[in-house]
């Protein structure tokens, strides 16, 4: 019991920090950089991808043994842009805000190689539980960096956070807002996060010393 | 091939095909639950974007729109009419305030460059612009986002049929200004033979 519960620890924060799919994978970089102009629609759209990816690793992985090897990747693909589908119509009806503020990255996430790469990598080689806490852990660390850009990108680009004005007096600087200022924050984020993770082996390996 | 071959072949068919259906459930039934909600949610974007041309509070009212002032009085009402509708036009609304008809608007979805640019144009009782409205789009941005401009739809104001001829398309937007422009024109169309019609009617 003790092992299972530090298992599922361990690879939370490996979907958080050490595997983060946009800090230390760089994938899904388009969404990334795309949707992330404020905190709002950031986390909107990391939501979005973490219900698809929850719910496509659970189906792929009850149907692993059903599914032939050889259409195994047009048959994923079947299943993300069902489930992609099904969030876009949950996103109309209920929040249609977040629908007019993401727009087209929503069907796009039908194409972003993080649920693709769980997909193949994890859902079709074990069971559901561990395949939904895995499409879980990996959309937690995508909502994550998404949110922490896209609160950077609102604060320096327009002053605000989450709509609210932060310093009256601070005068923002657009650069943020647009995707130059997006390449430019992603960047020292992923800098600063591989800088972290390289010191903290470091620091374990030197105590295992 | 062998026999063998074509039965993988068959089988590989018959489990995709199985995988389809399934997820064409998952999709039937999300949708079955959503609909009425985003039906909801457009009408409440129309209900918006008709406040935003005439001024009044519209809010949605069954199959009308309708602005009332604090004592629940109407100031304006806004309705479907039974009327031809041709190209990409929608629905018709007449809009009346003070009993009298002082306007048309127009719901129209013309096909734009990515998918359906949806847009109201309001129409005087005279046949020309009042104002024409863009609702909602997928056009690509800094592009084709341009029919959103003011300089772009203000130029529609006081024009009357063919707003094609008086109307400029936006150099670099042509695949998405023009058909603003054409679909202007069929609300135009559509309403003129709506008001004709209405008058054939009531003279006999």
């Amino acid at each position: 019991m003790a092992k299972k519960q530090d298992s599922i620890k361990n690879r939370f924060f490996e979907g958080l920090f050490e595997q983060n799919p946009i800090l230390v994978q760089l994938l899904g970089m388009c969404p990334t950089l795309a949707t992330t102009t404020t905190l709002e629609n950031g986390f909107g759209m990391g939501i979005s991808a973490t219900a698809v990816l929850i719910l496509s690793n659970l189906l792929i992985s009850l149907l692993r043994k059903f599914i032939p090897k050889q259409v195994r990747i047009a048959a994923y693909i079947v299943i993300i842009s069902g489930f992609v589908t099904a969030v876009e119509l949950l996103i109309k009806a209920y929040v249609p805000s977040l629908d007019k503020s993401l727009g087209l990255f929503i069907p796009l996430i039908v194409v972003n190689c993080i649920i693709l790469a769980r997909a193949e990598a994890f859902a079709s080689k074990n069971g559901p539980v561990s395949s939904m806490l895995d499409g879980l852990f990996m959309g937690i660390g995508f909502t994550f960096a998404l949110s922490l850009l896209g609160a950077i990108r609102e604060i320096l680009g327009a002053g605000t956070i989450l709509g609210h004005v932060i310093v009256k007096s601070y005068k923002p600087m657009l650069f943020f807002s647009l995707p130059a200022g997006a390449f430019l924050t992603l960047g020292f984020l992923i800098a600063a996060v591989n800088a972290i993770l390289s010191y903290s082996k470091s620091a374990k390996g030197g105590k295992s010393k | 091939m062998r026999k063998s071959e074509i039965k993988d072949l068959i089988i590989i068919a018959a489990k995709l095909l199985v995988i389809c259906s399934i997820v064409a459930v998952i999709i039937a039934s999300v949708n079955f639950v959503t609909k009425d909600k985003i039906a909801l949610n457009e009408r409440q974007s129309t209900a918006q974007a008709l406040s935003q041309i005439y001024g009044f509070d519209f809010s949605v009212d069954n199959m009308q729109f309708t602005a009332k002032d604090s004592d629940g009085t109407v100031l304006a009402v806004c309705k479907a009419v039974d009327a031809q509708l041709e190209g990409d036009v929608r629905q018709i609304y007449e809009l009346e305030t003070n009993g009298k008809i002082s306007g048309y608007c127009v719901s129209v979805s013309p096909m734009g460059f990515k998918s359906n640019i949806n847009m109201l144009v309001a129409i005087n009782p005279n046949l020309t612009i009042h104002e024409v409205k863009i609702i909602s789009l997928s056009e690509t941005s800094g592009i084709g986002t341009k029919i959103m401009d003011f300089d772009f739809l203000s130029s529609f104001v006081d024009k009357t049929y063919p707003v094609s001829e008086s109307v400029d398309i936006i150099s670099g937007a042509t695949k998405s200004s023009k058909p603003v422009i054409l679909a202007t024109d069929n609300a135009l169309t559509c309403v003129a033979k709506y008001i004709n019609s209405k008058e054939a009617e009531e003279n006999g």
